[in-house]
């Protein structure tokens, strides 16, 4: 199947499976009895960070690949995921802190796992600002890619964060050390959304991996 | 017995400032490689 089909045929796919996802959240899943209708919110905010997880996960791929290397095709892996991992690191962000406002009363808190999140936030937006900063396309390659490495290591900060200082947030939902603080129907319904969110990832970096390449032509 | 009220406007703002993330995301997308393949096209037009 040629590259541009199959990155339509990913883009469809995501949609179905976003509009699965979607009908699970308010359709299927009741209303949660200590939380109420807000606990929906989770099954937009776990799943983003998950996808961000791995879209910082290719980052280092690509960074580390870049440097063995020094083929593009890697740097524009490691750029495309990047931006793509920011995007669902705001989302995760934006949609804890909605989720916080009735839940916790605040819209914000320096928690550990707050405050990490929004530091791997800040760490991916300085390797996108670095990015735009040089010119010259292997320098900017072999800069992004050493931030790239140095930024994946906040990763298992922000999750094992909860475990690690006494936290507000509650345990991770999903691969965390020991069994999910909920229901198996709640965590079927987070893994049909991290299924949609993961495809709708995977269809973002082939159209944002064209984009490098087209532009790497012009 | 309900602990917590409803909070739908909480619900409805954070998929909706999800989706229109998205949804920007994948304009911006398009109207990139827009940009990018369109003198790419004039100039197989004009050879």
């Amino acid at each position: 199947m040629p590259r541009v089909a199959m990155t339509r045929f990913l883009g469809w796919l995501a949609v179905c499976a976003l509009i699965v996802g979607l009908a699970a959240d308010f359709g299927y899943a009741p209303r949660e009895m200590t939380q109420g209708n807000v606990q929906r919110i989770m099954y937009l905010h776990v799943p983003s960070i998950l996808t961000a997880y791995l879209a910082f996960g290719l980052v280092l791929l690509g960074s580390v690949a870049y440097l063995l290397s020094r083929r593009a095709s890697w740097d524009h892996l490691a750029a495309s995921a990047a931006e793509i991992g920011v995007l669902f690191t705001a989302i995760t962000i934006v949609s804890g802190s909605i989720w916080g406002r009735p839940t916790w009363g605040v819209w914000w808190t320096w928690d550990a796992r707050l405050t990490s999140t929004a530091v791997l936030l800040l760490v991916y937006v300085g390797y996108l600002l670095l990015r735009a900063m040089v010119d010259e396309p292997e320098a900017r390659a072999r800069y992004a890619a050493v931030v790239g490495i140095l930024g994946a290591a906040n990763i298992p900060i922000v999750h094992f964060s909860v475990y690690w200082w006494r936290a507000l947030h509650q345990p991770a939902a999903m691969l965390g050390p020991g069994r999910a603080p909920m229901p198996g129907w709640m965590k079927g319904i987070v893994l049909v959304n991290w299924i949609a969110f993961t495809l709708l990832f995977a269809y973002f970096l082939s159209r944002r991996m064209q984009i490098a390449r087209l532009e790497e032509q012009a | 017995m309900n602990p917590m009220p409803d909070h739908w406007n909480y619900v409805l703002a954070a998929y909706g400032l999800a989706a229109i993330g998205l949804i920007g995301y994948w304009r911006y997308l398009a109207a990139r490689a827009r940009s990018l393949s369109q003198p790419q096209r004039g100039k197989g037009r004009r050879a």
